[in-house]
């Protein structure tokens, strides 16, 4: 028995929690209406080419791009836009949506994607360029949840050659089952487009890391890979945080990315299998990224399970197709609860790194003051990136940052492992943010 | 900008109308630990070795660990109620303070020795410094010395174990330091180990004390690094003495068993609090703690040097901090 | 007998050798320091807040002597303290007007509300990083306290959601302003008793639906005003306050009372 690879330093065992492994993904309809955020992704901010009163039709451009480092966004389904305004978004920023009202509401969205027409398509026969082009204009942005646009990923300078190419099947937080789910059911669509990427960097060796909470997906794609050459599965310990990028390519490649560097410093290029799938639409369906499954779980959460959606669904269409009793919800997560980012409205949209929904009540927050630091090593001692942080921390309380900390706060992840394991339930990533801040303010 | 969270709690009034929903940082999850529980795993974890002390010293180990305990929850609650800041003195660090405290005392010490220690345990070893998890020194550690060196009679004069006649003797160390090798030579380790000596409430028995570091060990609260460097530098130190010349220097397994080592290694020179951060600095810490001990142990005046070994390391934990940090994950030269 | 003269002869032999090697280090090392700037740190108030952006009073006063100069004013200091120094230093002084520090913005829980329940680091940078607002106005403040800490003079105090500033006690020192994430604070000549509480860009409709005193843009203020002091740009009222002569006149026709004249001590809500 191969003892199971996994990074060395830190991590944690939080519960589990998937309640929602075994329920295949299911369609929404389409909602009365859409509220489209213009910026979703890492970069510059887009230009909004449509206005009210504007018919739009499904794949229509509603934002284009203002750089390189930039995305796209287009309508979902045909519709009107209504109105271009400021709007709670899921996380807590207040943001510009575009409301777009669709000419068919209560239409199974199923419906909308399998109009949309396929094509068969010889990867050999794209060329790079091409390909990086379709994923640009399809506004592919980073679905493990950073919404860092692909296509800029996928375009590292010729100073950085890449050697391998990791896909995180990890899914390491809570509650998400999302990209289990899409593994076991769209498990070929996957392998599809690890090929298109293959093409783009001169068919390099291809790792899947899966944690081995999900043998079914570990299985599932193990057969398809092993029918192409060059594709491996590499089943993981499950610890969080495994599916971070940097932990990645440590368990698998055992190569450390440079402190405030990138994957591609150590030749590596890392696609979350959410994202793979898309590239594979978009070069296939000639479908820009529209929609994406997003897993619905917590207490309140009869029956967990995965849904695909259309952006721009708000948060309430969620909370009446799962029969959610609203006046119980407390708190609302967005994302895992290790790192994903609390709600305050029930109106706010999916978006295209909208992973899980979670829905908790009352019982399930507990009010925390936080306690003085006993310096009992906890945070230290599982943190992947190897950080002080208590010490770091009451530097931060006291403002008074030594040079060494400056450099060594930015690497921090934020993956919340620290406070998870802090028995004086100190906010310890709230402050290592807050010095993160500090630092790019004084730069 | 000065400081931060510093806003003014009381004016911060959550007028919460209907149910708004609960915003925080990320993470939202959390461990099943506590400070509180912590500190109160470590006195449970003391229990054996407490019962073995009782079982030797009787009804006076009982009455010297209730007052100190008593005495410094009190003092701490005292401070409490006048300190600008929240201090939770019910949180089971004052209470293991009171515990250790008593165990570094003989049985037969009076009452305001007791209370004199307790206060200079709490105020001067913690709150001055700022509170729990501010001060370097060990506070009992810090009471201990204090009371040593201001009442040396009362706190030399150890009454042998109540199983034997009550009357009191030096510690085997004392006896050593007065009297040399020869002296000891009937005092058998196994003697030493099992407590069937004179000494403090701690000094008698490393059998119960490991039954207790066992568990802290199992949950993670100290791990190896102190108290294995700790004790063994003690060993090897006085081993190459004891070979140099067996006529004048104990041999080493004695002195590992005598005196405070065991509860010092694994109970005050592991609290959280004063030890350094990384394993690197900790096993610095641990062999500087054993050197120190055993250079007072063999040339210093004092027969027993744990206490002042590990309060003088220390004072050297913000430098260990700073100078031996855990390797960070990425620092690899680029090439 | 011996054994008390002893004693005292060495330790008077030792006293007399430390004091005569002090005299002569003191003579020998002499560092000549212009004796006004003692005087003129005295005079100061001694708050070392840095409002003057010098590191402390001392460095202020040494800079007054080098350059013979009052110019950057001590914010703290009184009009007659400062032309006192200038006095001493032989200069005419035209002192600036005290500045005080003003919130733009009347947030409070009765005029908008809370969108949600904050649980964090008490700190506006902090709950920036969780929320753009705490409240219906994105724009409104956060009622943390991030300006309240940094304050030397005990100027401000948190109540009914917002920030209140005690003109009295405040001196303009401006610590506070670069203290906001949401830059509410700014300074305005004391006697300028006008402010637009608001700091809302949104359309005047939206604004108006998050705060019941927001800025709706509608620019009566800038047709009624008679010194041009006062323009609406991005639906937002701006007051210049070189021109502003405190008349009130735009306080009056405010439609939704997003204008304040403020006095000595804290205001009333809408």
């Amino acid at each position: 028995m191969l003892q199971l690879k996994t990074f060395p330093r830190g991590g944690i065992h939080p519960p589990h929690e998937k309640h929602s492994a075994n329920a295949p993904i299911v369609t929404g309809e389409i909602p009365e209406n859409l509220f489209i955020p213009v910026n979703q992704h890492i970069g510059k901010p887009l230009k909004i080419v449509v206005k009210k009163g504007d018919v739009v039709q499904r794949g229509q451009v509603l934002a284009e791009a203002t750089g390189f480092v930039s995305s796209v966004v287009h309508a979902p389904v045909d519709g009107k836009i209504l109105k271009i305004f400021r709007f709670p978004l899921l996380g807590g920023q207040i943001r510009e949506v575009i409301q777009l009202v669709p000419n068919e509401p209560g239409l199974d969205y199923g419906q909308v994607l399998r109009a949309d027409k396929q094509e068969t398509v010889e990867i050999g026969r794209l060329s790079a360029g091409q390909i990086r082009e379709i994923v640009r204009d399809a506004g592919i942005i980073g679905m493990g949840g950073a919404g860092f646009p692909t296509h800029v990923k996928l375009s590292p300078p010729a100073e950085k050659p890449i050697d391998t190419l990791i896909i995180n099947g990890a899914e390491c937080e809570p509650y998400i089952t999302a990209d289990h789910r899409l593994m076991v059911e769209h498990g070929p669509e996957i392998i599809q487009g690890i090929k298109i990427l293959k093409r783009l960097f001169n068919d390099v060796p291809v790792y899947i890391g899966i944690e081995n909470n999900k043998p079914e997906a570990i299985k599932t794609l193990d057969v398809l890979a092993s029918r192409e050459g060059g594709i491996f599965v590499v089943p993981l310990k499950t610890k969080y945080p495994q599916g971070g990028e940097k932990q990645l390519i440590k368990a698998i490649l055992n190569r450390e990315v440079p402190s405030k560097g990138l994957p591609m410093d150590v030749g590596v290029v890392v696609q979350n299998v959410a994202t793979v799938k898309a590239i594979r639409d978009a070069v296939f369906c000639k479908r820009p990224l529209m929609e994406r499954v997003v897993t619905v779980s917590g207490n309140l959460v009869g029956e967990p399970g995965n849904i695909l959606l259309p952006v721009g669904t708000p948060v309430s269409y969620v909370i009446r197709k799962f029969g959610i009793d609203a006046e119980k919800i407390r708190l609302l997560i967005s994302g895992g609860p290790m790192m994903g980012r609390t709600c305050h409205s029930l109106e706010s949209p999916v978006m295209k790194t909208t992973s899980a929904l979670l829905f908790f009540d009352e019982n399930v927050y507990k009010e925390r003051a936080e306690n003085p630091c006993i310096r009992c090593g906890n945070c230290i001692r599982v943190c992947p990136m190897g950080l002080d942080v208590a010490l770091y921390v009451q530097m931060i309380q006291a403002n008074a940052l030594s040079a060494q900390a400056k450099e060594h706060i930015m690497d921090c992840i934020e993956c919340g492992s620290c406070t998870y394991a802090c028995p004086a339930d100190r906010r310890l990533v709230q402050w290592m943010r807050l010095g993160k801040a500090i630092i790019k303010r004084e730069n | 900008m000065d400081a931060f969270g510093k806003g003014n709690h009381k004016e911060r009034e959550l007028i919460v109308e209907a149910k708004l929903l609960i915003m925080d940082s990320s993470p939202l999850g959390r461990m099943e630990d506590s400070t509180r529980k912590i500190m109160y795993t470590v006195c449970v974890t003391l229990i054996p070795a407490l019962l073995v002390s009782v079982w030797m010293f009787g009804w006076d180990a009982v009455r010297v660990l209730l007052l100190s305990c008593v005495f410094a929850v009190g003092c701490e609650a005292l401070i409490a109620r006048f300190s600008s800041h929240k201090i939770d003195f019910m949180d089971g660090s004052a209470l293991l303070t009171g515990i250790l405290l008593a165990m570094n005392v003989p049985s037969n010490a009076p009452w305001w020795m007791l209370l004199i220690g307790a206060l200079v345990a709490i105020g001067l070893g913690k709150q001055v410094f700022g509170g729990l998890g501010q001060n370097i020194f060990n506070p009992a550690l810090v009471a201990r010395v204090f009371l040593l060196i201001s009442f040396p009679v009362q706190m030399t004069s150890w009454p042998r174990a109540a199983a034997f006649d009550g009357t009191t003797s030096a510690t085997p160390l004392g006896i050593l330091k007065t009297e040399g090798v020869g002296a000891i030579q009937n005092i058998s380790v196994a003697k030493l180990a099992m407590g069937y000596v004179g000494g403090s409430l701690g000094e008698i028995s490393a059998v119960a004390i490991l039954l207790g570091a066992a568990y802290l060990f199992y949950k993670k609260y100290i791990t190896w690094e102190i108290p294995v460097m700790f004790i063994a530098t003690v060993f090897v130190f006085t081993g190459i003495f004891y070979v140099i010349n067996p006529a004048r220097y104990a041999n080493p397994l004695f002195h590992i068993f005598a005196g405070g080592l065991f509860l010092g290694a694994f109970y005050m020179a592991t609290d959280m609090v004063t030890s350094p951060l990384s394993k690197k600095g900790k096993i610095i810490f641990g062999i500087g703690c054993g050197f120190f001990t055993a250079l007072i142990r063999l040339f210093g005046s004092y027969p027993e040097g744990v206490s002042f070994a590990i309060l003088f390391m220390n004072a050297f934990v913000p430098l260990l901090d700073r100078y031996f940090p855990e390797k960070k994950f990425g620092m690899v030269k680029n090439g | 007998m011996y054994e008390l003269v002893m004693p005292c002869v060495i330790l008077s032999g030792l006293a007399l050798v430390s004091a005569s090697g002090l005299y002569v280090a003191s003579k020998k090392f002499y560092v000549y320091e212009d004796p006004r700037i003692d005087e003129i740190e005295a005079m100061l108030p001694g708050a070392n807040c840095g409002g003057c952006g010098y590191a402390g009073c001392r460095a202020w006063a040494e800079n007054a002597v080098k350059n013979r100069s009052v110019d950057p004013p001590c914010p703290v200091a009184n009009a007659e303290t400062m032309q006192a120094i200038a006095r001493l230093l032989g200069i005419e002084a035209t002192v600036a007007e005290k500045k005080v520090a003003a919130l733009l913005c009347k947030g409070t829980h009765q005029n908008t509300r809370l969108t949600m329940e904050y649980h964090g680091i008490t700190d506006c940078w902090a709950a920036m990083l969780v929320a753009d607002s705490l409240k219906a106005c994105a724009f409104s403040c956060l009622g943390l306290g991030s300006c309240l800490a940094v304050c030397n003079f005990d100027a401000m105090r948190i109540k009914d959601g917002i920030v209140h500033i005690d003109e009295e006690k405040c001196t303009g020192c401006g610590l506070c302003v670069e203290a906001c994430p949401k830059n509410l604070l700014q300074l305005r000549p004391v006697s300028k008793f006008v402010v637009v509480t608001c700091h809302n860009t949104d359309r005047g409709a939206d604004a108006r639906k998050a705060c019941k005193v927001a800025c709706i843009g509608c620019m009566k203020c800038e047709k009624t005003c008679e010194h041009d002091a006062i323009h609406v740009q991005n639906f937002l009222a701006i007051i210049d306050y070189e021109k502003c002569t405190a008349c009130g006149d735009c306080v009056a026709v405010c439609p939704t009372n997003a204008i304040e004249m403020r006095g000595q001590e804290v205001y009333a809500t809408a």
